[in-house]
């Protein structure tokens, strides 16, 4: 390197992944130990599929030499199996875990160019091609095979009960336990690799838009879901604002759209689709909110923008929620797919018109 | 905000010492943005402190020979141009004329700044003669940059330790001088050893002012960042502090407004940092302008390997030796050996840890972005022009993007 700085710091890609793995850790123990065996094979499923799909893709598509071995593959796994029931049938969630990596990230161009968050675009996909087996009752009717823990055993707690805030096995497989996640959470800001700003904002307006319009007992809502998503899901680097002010709007948009969905009537999925609508606001959010520079003042037209901004966000939440009504969504990521093919297709045609 | 392990223990308490003057002296003929204007020819001999060349104006400079020799020719080293001075030995020097400081006016002061070669010492050689291009009263607060924030270099703290008492003699004159309220002398706060001896010279010549510790973050030393550390104000990148009241000299710059004030003598030398990361070892010494880094890294650096390169100035800002001619300039506080990194950048991760780190509060990431584009108008729009290219970003990314080389680069498009 002939240009300056000559020294570095010595973190690397590869030790932020390794820091979110470590993170993600405490919740992968209490998943095993509530489902076992049925955990494992989603969950290794899973990984496994996004990093073979990874290695395999990466070399065929992006044509590169050394495949990155960064982890970031490993989390996709890890999250995507996070999302999904413990009975979800192995070959879905290889298909979900190949989806994600490959219309999540290598058709973006890799890793930091994605511009949706792969783990929720892998599970948007499941339930696109697979719709009998991901909306069907049965997969979430885990009661039968769930390693209830024998209150006794555990005198610590005394009243006598397993804290549901320590161990509560229902719904995703990342939904378990709000300490582990919390635990995760505060890992990841003490190490920095993720900042309050996105969860606080979030969860802030979220409890905020609930105890001024509380939600019927019609209306299931998963706090450890709702945590899991605004620790994990919505801090996801690529696919979150990178500074503070944006953070803070995102934060607080995305509050604003899980509550819109919620009230809506879309269930089970909310959190998925209030992401995946924030993440396609990523890049307009991060320009809109940009700070003011050194010695510069507050450009006038900035509020003008940040209300045109909400107003397009607000229109594609009321847009997703039309179509998941008419239970057309599957249509929508067919027609992602579709696109993402086609924009690879073209952006090849176009290097190959470049090398003659 | 960033802060660097700085790694200055190693050296901090050793004393100055003197390099020895070498056979043969590159003098550099580039001043603030401009090339100067030769006075001597080739086969000519000079005294010491003779001037070898100047340039007129308000951004005018001058340098002058540090030992007496025979002039040689001018070289291009690395787009630069230097002139050669054969040292004779013999040390002979022009007779420096002693002045009485208390009779000199501000037009004489400006005329010595720019006649004994006065320039920024910190890095980026602003002529001094331009910087005092101020009236009596017209400002409030001199600030004494002291803060050193580049990890290594210790030239200047060696200098505040050492000759205090000079630095507080030159600023209680040019406060005499100019009607400034108070001087405040700025340092980190992991140099508050020396805040009783700065002090004490600073209340023993009457200086109306005082020490100011401030936080170890990078890059504390940044003008900007400097006066809004000290008197709270935010200047926009491009304005002129004196127009707010606020003027800030590097302590080396002081030191040689003392030596031409006070002893008549140019600006032809002043106090570097050496270090070698192979070894740890670092050392200060006084060392003529002029001083190829052949002369230095043959005596002090292991034998440099394709697995070091030498940089002058500091590991953030430095400029990278291409040719050992290169010499020590009025701007350069250190030369360093340092192992090369062997990184591979990589995409984005878009972890916003350069924009956490700014000084100016900008999004480099953009800029890499943009300039990959060719889009000027986004470039604008994201300020570049307001980066002050302290390297914070380049320093923190964990996927090695040459930010600080993309934002060079976005400059000259948007020339």
């Amino acid at each position: 390197m002939n240009s300056s700085p000559f020294i570095s710091a010595s973190s690397s890609t590869r030790s932020v992944m390794i820091d979110v793995i470590i993170a993600l850790l405490p919740l992968l123990v209490i998943a095993l130990w509530a489902f076992g065996e049925r955990a494992f094979v989603v969950v290794i499923s899973c990984i496994l599929s996004c990093l073979l799909v990874n290695v395999l893709s990466g070399y065929v598509i992006l044509n590169k030499s050394k495949v990155s071995m960064d982890g970031s593959a490993i989390i996709t796994g890890i999250l995507l199996a996070f999302t999904l029931s413990p009975l979800t049938p192995w070959y879905v969630c290889v298909f979900g875990g190949s989806m994600a990596i490959l219309f999540g990230k290598i058709l973006w161009g890799g890793l930091g160019k994605n511009r949706f968050n792969p783990a929720l675009v892998g599970r948007e996909f499941m339930t696109a091609f697979f719709p009998f087996i991901m909306n069907g009752g049965s997969l979430w009717d885990t009661g039968l095979y769930v390693n209830n823990i024998d209150p006794g055993e555990y005198k610590i707690f005394l009243s006598g009960h397993f804290s549901t805030i320590i161990y509560n096995p229902t719904g995703a497989l990342g939904e378990y336990s709000l300490v582990a996640i919390s635990l995760g959470g505060i890992y990841l800001l003490i190490r920095n690799r993720i900042s309050w700003h996105i969860p606080f904002t979030f969860l802030v307006t979220l409890s905020l838009v609930q105890s001024l319009l509380p939600i019927g007992n019609t209306i299931q809502f998963s706090t450890g879901g709702v945590l899991l998503g605004a620790v994990f899901m919505a801090t996801d680097m690529p696919t979150s604002p990178t500074h503070r002010n944006a953070k803070l709007y995102f934060g607080m948009m995305l509050g604003l759209v899980i509550s819109l969905l919620l009230y809506s009537g879309v269930h089970h999925v909310y959190l998925s689709y209030g992401i995946l609508i924030m993440n396609a606001f990523m890049k307009q959010i991060g320009e809109v909110m940009k700070p003011n520079a050194w010695g510069h003042s507050f450009q006038k037209d900035t509020l003008e923008k940040i209300g045109q901004t909400s107003f397009h966000i607000l229109l594609i939440t009321f847009s997703v929620i039309s179509l998941h009504k008419a239970d057309v969504i599957n249509w929508l990521i067919f027609g992602y797919a579709g696109y993402m093919l086609f924009k690879f297709y073209d952006q090849t045609q176009f290097k190959t018109r470049a090398l003659f | 905000m960033l802060f660097i392990p700085d790694k200055k223990h190693y050296y901090k308490n050793n004393d100055l010492s003197d390099f020895a003057t070498p056979k043969k002296l590159h003098m550099p003929l580039f001043g603030f943005k401009s090339p100067l204007e030769l006075l001597v020819s080739k086969g000519q001999r000079v005294l010491k402190y003779q001037q070898l060349a100047h340039k007129e104006g308000l951004f005018g400079s001058s340098v002058h020979a540090p030992v007496s020799g025979v002039v040689g020719d001018v070289l291009t080293i690395d787009e630069w141009d230097y002139l050669e001075v054969f040292n004779d030995f013999l040390n002979e020097s022009e007779v420096p004329s002693p002045m009485n400081p208390e009779a000199i006016s501000i037009p004489e002061f400006r005329q010595i700044l720019q006649g004994f070669g006065i320039e920024g010492s910190g890095g980026a050689r602003f002529p001094s003669t331009a910087k005092y291009a101020i009236e009596a009263g017209d400002v409030e607060t001199l600030i004494i940059n002291g803060a050193e924030c580049e990890p290594y270099l210790m030239a200047d703290y060696a200098l505040m330790k050492n000759y205090a008492q000079e630095l507080a003699l030159c600023i209680a004159f040019i406060q005499r001088l100019f009607k400034i309220p108070k001087a405040i002398i700025g340092i980190e706060n992991q140099h508050r050893n020396l805040k009783p001896i700065l002090e004490k010279a600073l209340t023993n010549e009457e200086v109306i002012g005082g020490v100011k510790l401030l936080s170890d973050f990078y890059p504390q030393g940044g003008e900007l960042q400097l006066i809004k550390s000290v008197t709270g104000k935010t200047l926009k990148k491009g304005s002129i502090p004196a127009k707010a009241g606020v003027i800030v000299n590097n302590v080396a710059t002081i030191y040689a407004i003392y030596r031409a004030v006070f002893k008549g003598i140019p600006y032809t030398e002043r106090i570097v940092t050496l270090f070698d990361e192979a070894s740890q070892k670092g050392r200060n010494y006084w060392v003529p302008i002029g001083m190829p880094v052949s002369a230095i890294s043959d005596h002090f650096f292991r034998p440099t390997s394709e697995h070091f390169s030498l940089v002058i100035g500091g590991p953030m800002m430095g400029r990278s030796v291409q040719d050992e001619g290169m010499a020590i300039h009025k701007g350069s506080g250190g030369i360093l050996s340092l192992y090369k990194s062997s990184y591979q950048s990589e995409n984005c991760i878009g972890c916003g840890y350069c924009a956490d780190v700014c000084p100016q509060n900008l999004l480099p990431m953009e800029f890499s972005k943009n300039v990959e584009k060719q889009d000027i108008n986004q470039l604008q729009n994201y300020y570049l022009q307001d980066c002050i290219e302290c390297g914070a970003c380049a320093y923190i990314c964990p996927s090695r993007i040459p930010l600080v080389q993309d934002i060079r680069e976005g400059k000259r498009l948007m020339l």
